[in-house]
Order: structure tokens, then sequence, then C-alpha cells
């Protein structure tokens, strides 16, 4: 009986009439089972009175079924006698009111997915449109608050009547950041001070498939009501998930990319992905990829000078099959935060190459053409008389028919190759000379003759030389090694054992190459300095340092201002973000090219995505269908119109007079 | 000989006067024996009825002489012969029929059989309740009705009336034609059209005499009450209103009126008594108003 506690019919309270016409059944009951019998009376037949009132089948069911009529006649006259109102007390409206939330709190999701587009705007331009209608058609009295669930949960609109701060944080909110923390969002909404609990409902407008799953157990952990809503429809995104540069940097300075693609929809997809900087494009190639695969590209191009780089995909069909292979249809790439990754290419550092020769118009030549050498020509007397300080930081110092005396000229720099050397001073043991010698043999898995054939080397005259443990017999002939090479920690030598004047490899398309690859292998030998520039993923927190104050530019991002009156001016969009003592944690807004700017210096950085977590919009969460209930007028007792009692009265009439034709039947 | 009440049937007043009438027959019977009754039988009797040529053998007491005188034939003069009569009392032993009913009928029947009986007719007592029950046949002798009387008073009442089943046993073992009146209330579950028909259709005077209660005519009470079907025992629950009562009364006047219309249109006796009423009206007055005595 706890449904009546409260309710009051004018005069009688709930437990009254229900007292009366529980003792008004009971009378009835008992009346029924001790009534007077009826007398009983001998007649010669029944014949004639078989005609006068045809038998009843089953009589003890009648007396059931009026003895029912009975009893709900009793009840249908205590409750008129009560004359009844539904009005429930004050405690009940409340009470009454749950299944018409009067708080209505809205989690909105601001993850980079909710920018993708759909319909001629974006998600959240949806969610917007959807959620302003559901709050324009609210009663006065419903109050409404907004948060906003993005890499971090903040409250957009706290919780008023009033809905024009809802309406302006919705129009102004922008997508941000990888991931929504709906968990933190629920969380925030369910401590928010100003919540009556038992009075609100929850509605989170969110694409995360998940979401449905977190939704269900925060309502049924607070109590409160929850929907899932997603006004959008299912769209496809191609996404960049790696974007390297620099895996096979060489001379002649050339860059290497790797672009990695995924598809995450269910959907074959063909695109163009192309490399380019703000002023060129290196490369462009079509792509094709099937549902779920993830594919990598590779392009190599020449060095650049300090500049951004960037990934883009470009013209992306994703055919998506309708009931009928027939229905073939296409869609467009909804997401385009994902679709591009930049790098930051710092300039390339020269490498500086010495020779140290009396002439060798050969090597100088072929140094000369490289691009990014820095070549120095220096004579072994100039070396000899001092010039040859610093000779231990160069990349490499070819040594032309001259080896330094260690005790003069200090020690062999560590990356030297020595052209012809003077017996005596070959690092290299060497076992005599040798005219006309044939090449029986050379290491073309060694970096120096990798790709290369060298089968008919001429040489008029060579040194042979003696391999010692740990060295490689590069080029070898019947007696010992014509050409040698040694490595001894981070120190690398190469011994040529003839002259390159005296052979016919400089006339070879492969000598060109031959240095290449030493001076590669011989820079390849010092530890490297991250050639790239800064990069930076937007799940990761950025460390700001510097106290006062940091500037960060969008490189890529040109920002209007109202400079004074009807002016534009048009520029990098930058903004000031505030540091505090220790380095500060910083999220970008999007990926792109940045340039952080603080009383440390300047760091230009690459910020890229390189996640999935964003891209899949072809799976939504399970919205839910049913709908909030409207609140609705409390009712009030019509003091005009037919009340209660009557109808009860009539009732009760109407159950009478039934009653009594069955009992004179 | 102890003293007998006003009302018993062998009382000899009432004996006296029986003996002033006799049981007349709407159509002429034929018994076996010579009696008072007209018959189609012609032979020795007073009231002339034709001629034939004398034969060898015939009487010479029946020759007509006077017809010889003028025809010089010699012509044997026949008379209607006057035999009995069977007068058949089909009388109603099943529970239906109350004490008041049941002695009623006694008396009744047991006047009709001394009536009978003293006019040298024979009155054969068949009992029915459920079926034909046995039997009694008195002697042609006046004070064979004692015997009527006692037979009936022994009958005990039987079952529910089945009055079809008993009127085809009856046409079934009965050869002699004569007059069959039954005397019973006709309260009988199976109706008493089909009944009557048989007893028509086997060639008998049928005569309908109905015995009812007065307070038959009259539903027993008003409210609610359990009837009681003292023939099959069966009760049913009823709340008798005035409408009720009404409808019954209507019921009660139709089933004896439907008895006097059939009487009526097959020229048939009927006669309604009610026990509250003696006896002695029902024979003196009632039947030889409607011609079954005289």
């Amino acid at each position: 009986m706890s449904w009546l506690q409260g309710w009051e019919l004018f005069g009688w309270s709930a437990r009254q009439v229900a007292l009366a016409g529980g003792i008004g059944v009971a009378l009835l009951i008992l009346w029924f089972l001790f009534r007077p019998r009826p007398p009983r009376v001998e007649v010669s037949s029944h014949v004639l009175w078989d005609q006068v009132a045809p038998k009843n089948r089953n009589p003890l069911l009648k007396e059931l079924l009026m003895l029912l009529l009975q009893i709900l006649m009793v009840l249908g006259i205590a409750l008129a006698l009560g004359d009844p109102h539904w009005s429930p007390p004050p405690g009940d409206v409340e009470q009454e009111a749950v299944q018409a939330p009067l708080d209505r709190l809205h989690v909105v999701d601001l993850s980079l997915s909710m920018g993708a587009r759909s319909g001629d705007g974006t998600r959240l331009d949806a969610v917007a449109d959807a959620l302003v209608d559901d709050v324009d058609g609210l009663p006065a009295e419903v109050r409404v608050g907004l948060i906003g669930a993005g890499p971090f949960a903040e409250i957009l609109a706290p919780i008023a009547s009033d809905r024009s701060r809802l309406r302006l944080a919705l129009r102004t909110a922008q997508v941000g950041g990888v991931g929504s923390d709906l968990r933190a969002a629920l969380a925030l909404a369910a401590a928010m001070p100003s919540l009556r609990r038992e009075l609100a409902h929850m509605e989170v407008w969110t694409d995360d498939p998940d979401a449905g799953e977190l939704v269900a157990a925060w309502s049924e952990d607070t109590g409160i009501p929850a929907l899932v809503r997603a006004p959008f429809a299912p769209a496809g995104s191609l996404a960049i998930t790696a974007f390297d540069l620099g895996a096979a940097r060489g001379i002649p300075a050339e860059e290497e990319a790797l672009v990695r693609i995924a598809n995450p929809t269910p959907w074959p997809a063909i695109a163009r992905l192309a490399l380019e900087t703000e002023d060129a494009r290196l490369g462009e190639a079509e792509v094709r990829l099937a549902p779920g695969e993830e594919i990598e590209r590779r392009y190599r191009f020449l060095p650049l000078p300090g500049t951004g780089v960037e990934a883009v995909i470009r013209e992306v069909e994703f055919r998506v099959s309708g009931p009928e292979d027939a229905e073939l249809r296409t869609l467009p790439d909804a997401l385009a935060a994902d679709d591009r990754a930049y790098a930051w290419v710092e300039p390339v550092r020269p490498v500086t190459v010495w020779l140290v020769s009396d002439g060798n118009r050969y090597l100088e030549r072929v140094l000369a053409v490289l691009p990014g050498v820095q070549l120095r020509r220096i004579s072994p007397a100039e070396y000899r008389g001092g010039g040859g300080r610093g000779a231990s930081n160069a990349d490499v110092v070819f040594f032309d028919g001259f080896v330094p005396l260690e005790k003069r000229d200090g020690p062999l720099p560590p990356r030297a190759v020595l052209l012809s050397p003077p017996p005596s001073r070959s690092p290299v043991p060497v076992l005599g000379g040798a005219d006309k010698p044939v090449v029986t043999d050379w290491d073309l898995e060694h970096p120096l003759f990798r790709g290369l054939v060298l089968r008919d080397l001429e040489v008029e005259r060579s040194m042979v030389l003696d391999p010692q443990e740990g060295d490689v017999r590069l080029i070898g002939t019947t007696t010992g090694a014509l050409v040698v090479g040694r490595q001894r920690g981070d120190r690398r030598l190469v011994v040529w054992g003839f002259d390159l004047g005296a052979s016919d490899l400089p006339l070879r398309l492969a000598f060109p190459q031959t240095i290449v690859n030493t001076v590669l292998w011989m820079r390849d030998s010092r530890p490297m300095e991250p050639a790239l520039g800064g990069r930076h993923l937007m799940s990761d927190p950025y460390w700001l340092q510097g106290e006062g104050g940091v500037v960060v530019t969008d490189l890529r991002q040109a920002a209007y201002a109202r400079d004074s009156g009807d002016a534009l001016a048009l520029g990098r969009a930058s903004w000031q973000v505030s540091v505090g003592d220790g380095p500060t944690p910083y999220a970008f807004p999007r990926p792109g090219l940045f340039a952080v700017e603080g009383p440390a210096g300047r760091v230009d950085l690459g910020v890229n995505l390189f996640t999935l977590d964003e891209s899949r919009l072809a799976s939504l969460p399970a919205a839910s269908t049913e709908r909030v209930p409207e609140p609705s007028p409390q009712p009030k007792p019509d003091p005009e119109g037919r009340t209660p009692w009557l109808v009860l009265a009539v009732g009760a009439f109407v159950l009478g007079i039934v009653e009594f034709g069955m009992y004179t039947r | 000989m102890a003293e007998r009440a006003p009302d018993d049937p062998l009382n000899p007043d009432f004996l006296r006067k029986l003996e002033y009438l006799r049981v007349v027959a709407r159509k002429v019977h034929t018994g076996r024996f010579s009696a008072l009754q007209r018959s189609r039988k012609l032979g020795r009797g007073i009231d002339f009825a034709d001629h034939r040529p004398y034969t060898p053998g015939d009487d010479f007491k029946d020759i007509d002489w006077n017809l010889y005188g003028r025809l010089d034939r010699l012509m044997v003069r026949l008379a209607e012969e006057e035999t009995e009569l069977n007068l058949y009392l089909l009388v109603d032993c099943s529970k239906s029929m109350s004490a008041h009913k049941a002695t009623y009928v006694r008396q009744v029947a047991t006047a009709l059989a001394y009536v009978a009986l003293a006019h040298l007719d024979r009155a054969h007592v068949y009992p029915f309740g459920d079926g034909l029950l046995r039997p009694f046949s008195p002697n042609r002798h006046k004070a064979q009705a004692v015997q009527v009387y006692r037979w009936l008073q022994a009958a005990e009442p039987s079952g529910a009336t089945d009055f079809s089943a008993a009127c085809k046993a009856f046409a079934g073992v009965v050869r002699g034609r004569g007059i069959v009146l039954v005397l019973s209330d006709f309260l009988a579950p199976g109706g008493w059209q089909q009944g009557l028909d048989l007893l028509r259709h086997g060639r008998f005077e049928v005569g309908i005499m109905q015995v009812s209660d007065p307070e038959e005519a009259e539903a027993p009470a008003k409210g609610e009450v359990i009837l009681h079907d003292r023939e099959t025992g069966a009760t049913r629950r009823l709340r008798i209103t005035d409408g009720i009562a009404a409808a019954y009364r209507k019921a009660f006047l139709a089933h004896g009126q439907g008895l006097q219309d059939y009487a009526r249109s097959h020229n048939l006796f009927y006669a309604h008594g009610r026990t509250d009423q003696p006896f002695e009206q029902m024979i003196l007055k009632t039947m030889c108003t409607e011609r079954l005595l005289a």
C-alpha cells in the first residue's frame, strides 16, 4: 500500500477508503457464507417450473459472479463517498516528476572525430543543431547544462534555466585533442553540486562506439537515467599512422620518407598520397587499400633546407556496396585531421671531406660535384706544416700517396682513406709489388662496393697488401689484397694499394659511386645528431619550458585578425601559452607544423595523430531510441466537469442493476 | 360392520346413489358376455334389429308368425344383443400424486368401478407410474368394488411418470375395447399427448380426468425457495417473484386448458377434479354432466 501513502481523497484518506472498502467486502463475504438458506418446498413436478424459469446450468458460478459484482459495487460506493480527486500531496509531485526530468545535462564529445563531415557541417554541428532544437522545445522550468568531453572534461555551460549560455557554448565549441575522456566528463557531471540527481537526466552526444556500455554502467552506478545520442551517419576516413623521414639518408644527401596509411573502414578505398612541402610536391602516387588494410609507401628526395614536409591523402573514395552489388556508391573521406602528417626537416649538415694530395683530378672532380660535400684540398706539405689540425673532425680524409707521421703530424684521422701509401708507412703490411695484378676477388657485400662490377678492373701496378686480423679484403689478387678495409670501434680505414691513375677505375661508371660509398661508410661511423626536427604525438602532453610565457605559432594555418575598422590582416595563427615555474604540459589543438618560441629559443616540430582512435567513423554507438519524457502539467481537479465520485457512483449503480438482473433471472 | 365416513366411496348411502347410475359409452362396444349395454351383435334382445330367413335349427320361438301370415315366408326376427362394457381405469400412482390427489383418484376410481360392476359391466384397474403396474380385474359383482378400493390403497407410488410408456404397454396387452379413463395430474416430464394419442389410435374411448391440489394452482411461496420435485427427487433453487408466480399460474391454467382442448378436439370426456372439492360432486355432478355416467 506504499503507493497510496500521502494520497488524499477529499474527506477520506486513502487508508480510510481502503478500510471502509475492506470492511464492506468482508461483510459481503460473511453474508455470502452465512446467509439464510431458502425454504425447501415440495412440488409435484418441475415440469411447469421448467417452463416458467429455465434451468440455470451453473448456479454456483452465478452466485460467485453476483458476489463479485456486489463487492465491486460496495467498493465503488465507498470510493464515491470519499469524493475523490487526484491531487497527490507535494511529496509525490517530485516522485511524479522523476519520469519527467527537470535537470538535463548534456555531455558533448569534442574529440577530433567530431570534426568529421556530416551533411553540410561537421558531426559537432549536427549535435549542436539537434541539441539546440531539444533545448528550445523544453518547458521553462527545465534546467540544462553542458559538459565538453575532449582530452579533458570541462563544464561548458553550468546547469541553469537560462539557455543562452548553452547555445553560445555549443556554437563556439571546437573539436581538439585525441580521444574524449567520457568517463571524466560523466564523473564531473555526477559531481556537479547544483545537479538534482533525482530529477536529472543525462544525454551523451558522441561517436565513440564504446560509449553505450560506459554510459549504461555510469547510469546504473549513479541512478541517473542516461541516453546516448549520435545524430549522424557512419562515414569513412583513411588515416596516416606513421610518417618517418631520414630512413635512407645518404650522399648525395638523399632523404627517404616512409608513410603508413591505414583503412579502418569496412569498405575498400582509393586515394592519392602526396608528399609535399609548402612550395613543392616531392612525390605522388595512387594507393588502394582493402578494408582494414595498412600499407607503407616510401619516397626519396633530395635534401631540403629546414622546412616542413607533409604527407597528404587526397581524392579519397570509399567503394560502398549497397544491398546489391549493382548499387555501388562512393563516399569521400569525412575527417581531414588524419589525412595529413607533418615533419620538420632540419637543414642537412654538410659532409666535410679533406683531400690531402698534390693533385688528384679524379678525386677532386668527383668530390666537387657531390652535393652537400664541403671539400678541403690540402697538400701534404701544408698538412705537415700544421694544416692537418682539425683533420680528425672531418667526416673523411683522403690521403693520396701520403701518410702523416704520427710523431710529427699527429695521429691518423679516425676516418681515413689511404691511396697508394708509401709501403713503409702503410698501416697494412705490404707483401710486395705486382705488375698488372689480376683481380681475383672483391667483396660485393661491403658497403664500399655494394652493387658495383669490378670484375675486369685493370691495374698497371699495385702493392700487394697483407690484411691483418679483423681487416677486410675488399679487392684481392692471387698473392694478396689490393684494397683492404679496417674497422676498429668507430675508427675506419681504407687502404688502396694502387694509384687511381695507374688503373682504369676512374674511367668507369662505378668510380663515383665507389667514392660516394666510401664517404658514406666513413661518415656513418660518427655518432649522428638527430637530423630531423622535433616530432610530437598529439596524444602525449608537450612540456613547455620557460617561465612567463611561450608563443605557439601554427606554421600552416593563416589567421584573420581584425586590425582596425574593416581592414583584415593575414598572418600566422599564433597564441600565447602561460608557463609556470616548472615544465608545463600543453596539448596542441590539432595536427600540424608548429613553432614554439620561448625564452629558451625556438623549436619547430610537426604534431601528428598517428592513431586510428579518431578515424573509426564507420561504427557508431548504439544510440538510445527512447525519448526523454516531457514534463506534463500537474493534473488538477476539474471543479465544473465530471468528478470521479460521480463516475464511481454511476459505476456502482450500473453494477447494482446488473447484479439485480442476475438475481431476478 | 364399521361406520364409514361420509366421503368414503363405500359409504352405503353413496353406494345407493351410485346404483342409479350407469356408465355411458359414446361408442358401441361389444363385450363377451350378455349384459345391459348395446352391442353390434344381433341375436336375442329386446330392441328389434332385423329379419332373416328361417333356417332349420332356428328356435321356433324366434319365427315371426305375423310376417309369415302376410308374406307366407318363414322369417326369424333378430334383436340387438346387449353385452357388457369394459371400463379401464388408468390410475396414476407416480410420486407426483400427493396424498390428497391419490385419495381423490382412489375414491373416484372405486365409485366408477362400483357403477360399472353394479350394471354387470367389467371394471379393470391399471395403475401406472414409470410404466404399467400390475392390473386388477374384479369379478362382475358390485361387491368387488371393495377389492378395487383396497387394491388401489395398496398400490405404492413408484418413480416418475412415464405416461407414454404406460399407454403403450396398455394398448399392447388389452384386447377388449372399451372406455379408458385416465385419472392423473398429467404432470409427466415426457408430456401426455403421445400417450393419449396411443390410446385413441388403439380404438379405445378415452376419458381424461385431471386431478390437482388447490395449492398447485399457485406458486408455493414468494422469494427464494428450493423446489423439490417429489417425483424425481431433483431440487432447483429459484427466486419466485411476482412475475414468475404469475407465469406459473398461467402455465398451470394452460396445462389444464391444453388437456381440455385436446379432449374437445377429439370428442373425449374431460373432467378436472380438485382435491379440495368432494369427490361425490365429481361422480354425481360432473361426470353426469359430461355424460360419462347417466
